[in-house]
């Protein structure tokens, strides 16, 4: 590697590093439940060797029966010991399988470039990714999405260089292999990937210096995805999928008024089925959702900035007119191509508008798109030194103007406007139950519009063994059974809808949010409010309060 | 291939009849009707075709902006000193349209998004940060940009701008067959001289388009550069081997929109 090429990849490291590190952990405040169910799994399995229901090592994990990927969760418990159980070691596996992300990014682009643009292509993608909104958002927070990327982008990279170097291809199995279990969407991704790199490279494959390599190769990958194919076919693996599907929902527009043939074929399921889903992977690539509207879920997204910045729409157009016309673009004009192509494609079968989670590893192909823009432009302006200089400049001006987007919406806007979509509170309710409540006292914490749980259980660090004891789940049913318990005793917690009629009557504690625990049924019952807990925009988040059965006015 | 043209032209003009009444539906299609014989004629009789669109401020008044657009990109492309005249003439228009036009542009700032900038600045420590994203000129830019990219959104124009629509205030008409969204992008690939013409209305009635607080069913006057852009598209189509699973599945899936648009 050149110096200067060397100096780029430090700089844009650098850059990642800073834009997903700065308050690590703290930022978001909150802890979402699944992010809360992850760690407290991972805990579980430290303490206990077994997940929150007692399974011994999942090969996915139950949780709120939506079977999380494993992958993510084996990250994390190596880390519990050296980090404790905190918000920051639960989103650290995210931050660095994103920093790592970048180096082979370099790698896989510099790999597979034509030489001319390789080193140009390559640095300013990474450039890009290290700024990218999409990417740092899931490199901040504990999303399994963000791995699986790192791990897949590594798998492809080592494919290529076992084209000249045959033994690559097992690491290149390995990588695959654990990036399929990693994240729902690359149950799609990679298989469709691994058909287009041996249907493009079976010759080589297959060839003297490689056929051995690559059938053992091939082995290995079986194996690690044994356990994998073993629940495949369960309930539990297809959770998500079915789900989540369009296939299993009513399309959108259909109409059941149907009183004769015209009607029949006007309302026919399948044709409009296909027209979602064509509307659903078309909106992948629309313009107005990558740098205006963004994610629809608020946890998805940053508030005021899309999945990518406003200044590399006329880039995005450029680059992909380039990338189409160019006929000098070789391996990564293909690869591009392709996963342009089936990015969207595990998101496009579900409903949801728009899921950046879901089709994360198209940031890859649109930020090589971008690239190829900004390059473009970048050798029309090299006239002459003052162009050259004016244009440098320009792009800095841009770059620094990203970064304090990042804070402004990163930071301060979502800390402000996302709170109640992040969970936050949940740590102050723990804090307090540790620290201000009777332990010999009953607490009630409401779950109408939450599961709490996983929450109380990770900010308290319960005891996992009791936790099992208590919640006991038939193990033979584990991937089978879809039934979900809300309910849960965590020792004097329960978590439960309020029950006004008969919690009055004993002393207790009570824990909701304001519809749950309104001031009006303070005063009536004579209630005592132990705590507060707002909101950053002071909004009321939770309310903590101890029943007083000597004097509680029934309410009815 | 005039059957495919003909199929596709069908959805925008009967959805917007369907969903407006007759006086509207007239306003919005006289004004889209002179822009396409205006665009018919821009490269053999030019003085003509810009003279057709001058009835079109008097029409509705919001598109004053859209002559002005197109009569600068024309000057500037073709240089001809004819677009220089339309040009003055289109700009006097607009200053005695402005005062009906003054309410209707996205450079009336309302209460609420005033507001919501006070509300913002609070939140930083720094007020030249604050100050940097939030500030009235930036709600005149956020505003615009709103309405330019949902009108370069192909979710717009083939999909009803399903899976996002209710995000602007619009009547998610079928503006065109889905599948011709294929000969759409093949056509804005492949720019020739025959539709460099479409794609400067298309630009100018575009930006045009954005400047206003709402578009909705002004945005017919992208019909016919759309539509001439998409003919493009399946004569290119046409010559590949790709011609006939086109062919078929166009044609299934256009009638049974255009079945949906007649009885749903």
């Amino acid at each position: 590697m050149k110096k200067h090429e060397l100096l780029f990849l430090l700089l844009s490291i650098a850059l990642a590093t800073i834009t997903r590190f700065y308050k690590l952990g703290e930022v978001p405040s909150g802890l979402y439940l699944d992010e809360a169910a992850q760690g407290y799994n991972a805990f579980s399995i430290l303490k206990t060797g077994k997940d929150e229901f007692g399974k011994s090592f999942p090969i996915i994990f139950r949780s709120f029966t939506d079977f999380k990927t494993p992958v993510y969760i084996y990250t994390i418990v190596p880390l519990i010991p050296i980090f404790g159980l905190t918000k920051f070691t639960v989103r650290f596996p995210s931050f660095f399988a994103s920093i790592l992300t970048i180096p082979i990014l370099f790698l896989l682009i510099k790999k597979i470039s034509p030489k001319k643009i390789s080193h140009n292509i390559a640095s300013i993608s990474i450039l890009l990714l290290a700024l990218s909104p999409w990417h740092i958002l899931f490199g901040r927070t504990n999303f399994e999405c963000n791995l699986a990327l790192f791990l897949y982008l590594t798998g492809l990279y080592f494919f290529y260089v076992s084209i000249e170097k045959p033994k690559a291809l097992i690491l290149s199995a390995i990588f695959f292999a654990i990036a399929i279990p990693a994240y729902h969407s690359q149950r799609i991704i990679t298989p469709l990937t691994l058909f287009y790199l041996f249907a493009k490279n079976n010759k080589t494959l297959f060839s003297k210096s490689h056929k051995k390599i690559f059938l053992f190769s091939l082995a290995i990958g079986l194996l690690l995805l044994l356990p994998t194919l073993k629940v495949a076919l369960t309930p539990g693996f297809l959770a998500r999928a079915s789900g989540l599907n369009i296939f299993t929902r009513i399309p959108a527009g259909y109409s059941d008024n149907q009183r004769n043939l015209i009607d029949l074929f006007a309302n026919n399921k399948i044709l409009l089925l296909t027209k979602q889903f064509l509307a659903l992977y078309i909106s992948y690539f629309s313009p107005r959702n990558m740098f205006i509207l963004g994610d629809y879920g608020k946890r998805s997204s940053f508030p005021e900035l899309s999945t990518f910045f406003i200044w590399q729409f006329p880039f995005y157009i450029i680059g992909l007119y380039l990338l189409i016309k160019s006929k000098k673009l070789g391996e990564i004009k293909n690869l591009t191509l392709l996963l342009l192509a089936i990015s969207p494609l595990p998101a496009a079968v579900t409903h949801d508008p728009y899921s950046t989670i879901r089709a994360l590893p198209l940031v890859i192909p649109q930020i090589i798109v971008i690239s190829l823009g900004i390059n473009w432009l970048y050798s029309k302006l090299l006239f002459n030194k003052f162009t050259k200089v004016g244009s440098l400049a320009g792009f800095a001006v841009l770059f620094t103007y990203s970064l304090l987007k990042l804070q402004s919406s990163a930071i301060i806007l979502n800390e402000y406007y996302r709170a109640t979509d992040w969970n936050y509170g949940w740590e102050e309710v723990a804090d307090t139950i540790k620290n201000n409540l009777n332990k010999d006292l009953p607490i009630i914490v409401d779950n109408t519009r939450s599961e709490p749980h996983s929450q109380l259980l990770f900010f308290l660090e319960y005891n996992p063994e009791n936790y099992q004891k208590d919640n006991p789940l038939n193990l033979q049913e584990y991937y089978t059974n879809m039934n979900r318990n809300k309910n849960k005793i965590i020792g004097n917690i329960i978590t439960r809808p309020i029950n006004w009629e008969e919690d009055l009557k004993k002393e207790m504690y009570l824990i909701g949010d304001e519809l749950a625990i309104s001031t009006q049924q303070i005063q009536n019952h004579n209630l005592t409010l132990i705590r507060e807990i707002k909101y950053p925009d002071q909004s009321t988040a939770f309310r903590i309060i101890k029943t007083n059965p000597k004097s509680t006015i029934s309410a009815f | 291939m005039n059957i495919f043209v003909f199929l596709t032209s069908l959805f925008w003009p009967t959805d917007l009849a369907l969903n407006n009444n007759l006086s509207n539906f007239i306003e919005y299609s006289v004004c889209s009707v002179l822009t396409m014989i205006s665009l018919l004629l821009v490269s053999k009789q030019p003085k003509l075709s810009a003279a057709i669109m001058l009835p079109i401020p008097f029409l509705t008044p919001k598109l004053s902006i859209f002559l002005i657009i197109i009569f600068s990109l024309q000057l500037a492309l073709k240089r001809k000193k004819i677009y220089f005249f339309f040009l003055i003439l289109s700009l006097t228009i607009f200053l005695t349209k402005w005062p009906e036009l003054k309410g209707e542009t996205i450079f009336n700032l309302d209460y609420e998004k005033k507001q919501e900038v006070i509300r913002n600045t609070r939140l930083y420590n720094s007020i030249a940060m604050a100050r940097l994203f939030h500030n009235k000129p930036r709600i005149v830019i956020d505003k615009f940009n709103i309405r330019f990219f949902s009108l370069i959104d192909p979710s717009n124009y083939f999909f009803q701008f399903h899976p996002r629509e209710g995000l602007i205030n619009n009547q998610n008409l079928q503006k065109f067959p889905s599948l011709a969204l294929i000969p759409f992008l093949i056509a804005l690939i492949n720019i020739s001289s025959k539709n460099k013409s479409a794609l400067v209305y298309l630009f100018s009635g575009i930006i045009a388009l954005s400047l206003l607080n709402n578009f909705d069913r002004h945005d017919f006057i992208l019909f016919s550069p759309m539509l001439l852009l998409i003919k493009e598209g399946f004569e290119i189509t046409f010559k590949t081997k790709y011609k006939l699973p086109y062919i078929t599945a166009f044609l299934i899936f256009t009638v049974f929109e255009l079945t949906r648009i007649l009885i749903i």
